[in-house]
């Protein structure tokens, strides 16, 4: 665990290190790095995905993905909380003394709760669109690489609210089984009132 | 406008633009601000780049929560809210601008009915065509007026 912390550090450090190298990627990163862009940018892609399909065999599927989204990212910020009670893992900042883009956080650095919400967002998609959810689980990983570099998380950190994100759907997919006919009587109800 | 009404906006501007450009590549002419497919298209890109260089103009917008920021759970529910909003004010305004739209009887169900109607008429139309969602209601107010009827008997003069 020691060793595996001392390498998290050290990859941490190495990237962190980049910071005021080139101004212009800097700038780039604090916009990335914001608490709005990324999550507003899948938000608004899987309202797209609700509305925008002919193909109703399409729209069914990607209507289920959103749903299965949504809740997903809702276990997965239920995990990161009850993670946190158990757990903290302070801020790389407090350990190390660190150039820093972002402003300093004050909750448990482990597991990244952004990284699990667009994680999590990205993996209802691909459930139910692998193109779709793959280019979201890009904007995760490059929301998550900006998140290291502007100081606030460590890899690991990085890693394991992704693995949080994809948990939850996990058990979103099995709860929305599992309540079966539910989701698909909700589908009929939003269908009927002319939303899906 | 503090963060958060400015957060609002955002959501809400940007929902109306994701509304136009989905319902132009699904053929969901009910829900064109504009009749044609292209200029909506065009409508919605403006509206969702405008949004968002607007918002981001001067940076990520990094504040913390307990300085003037927005918690997650909050961002949650003004993303609800503004997307509900939009959804509300493209369904009543497409459904005004696009009030000559009739559908033929073999319509299919759902968001399929906006590709010739318009929102309002489609669900009036549903409302009023199939009854079946009243008859639990309908079911209960009958239970109600019998046990009210049963109670009050004996009260009533006549």
């Amino acid at each position: 665990m020691e060793a595996v912390s001392q390498v998290d550090s050290e990859v941490f450090l190495w990237i962190n290190g980049w910071v005021g190298t080139w101004a212009t990627f800097d700038r780039m990163i604090q916009w990335l790095v914001s608490d709005y862009l990324v999550p507003v940018a899948c938000s608004l892609t899987l309202l797209g995905l609700w509305f925008g399909w002919r193909n109703e065999e399409m729209r069914e599927r990607h209507q289920r993905g959103v749903i299965l989204a949504g809740v997903g990212v809702g276990i997965g910020a239920a995990m990161v909380k009850a993670s946190n009670i158990f757990f903290f893992r302070p801020r790389p900042f407090d350990a190390f003394d660190i150039e820093m883009l972002f402003y300093p956080p004050t909750d448990s650095s482990f597991p990244a709760n952004p990284v699990a919400v667009v994680a999590g967002m990205a993996m209802g998609v691909w459930m139910a669109d692998k193109r779709i959810g793959g280019a979201m689980f890009a904007a995760a990983f490059i929301y998550g690489f900006s998140r290291v570099y502007a100081g606030v998380f460590y890899p690991l950190d990085v890693l394991g609210g992704a693995l949080v994100g994809v948990a939850g759907v996990g058990l979103a997919y099995l709860f929305l089984r599992r309540i079966e006919p539910l989701p698909t009587m909700a589908l009929k109800l939003a269908r009927f009132l002319c939303v899906a | 406008m503090n963060l958060g009404q400015e957060y609002l906006l955002l959501t809400f501007v940007g929902c109306c633009g994701v509304l136009q450009l989905a319902a132009a590549f699904s053929g969901l002419k009910g829900m064109l601000i504009a009749g044609d497919r292209r200029f909506s298209i065009v409508v919605g890109a403006l509206l969702v780049a405008g949004a968002l260089i607007w918002f981001f103009w001067e940076g990520g917008r990094n504040l913390p929560d307990t300085g003037g920021g927005i918690a997650g759970a909050s961002q949650f529910y003004f993303f609800m809210l503004g997307g509900f909003l939009a959804l509300l004010t493209t369904f009543l305004f497409t459904s005004l601008t696009n009030v000559s739209r009739k559908p033929s009887d073999d319509t299919p169900e759902g968001l399929p009915t906006l590709k010739e109607t318009t929102y309002l008429y489609a669900l009036a139309r549903n409302l009023i065509r199939d009854t079946s969602y009243l008859h639990p209601v309908m079911r209960n107010v009958k239970a109600v007026w019998k046990l009210f009827h049963r109670l009050t008997r004996k009260f009533s003069s006549g």
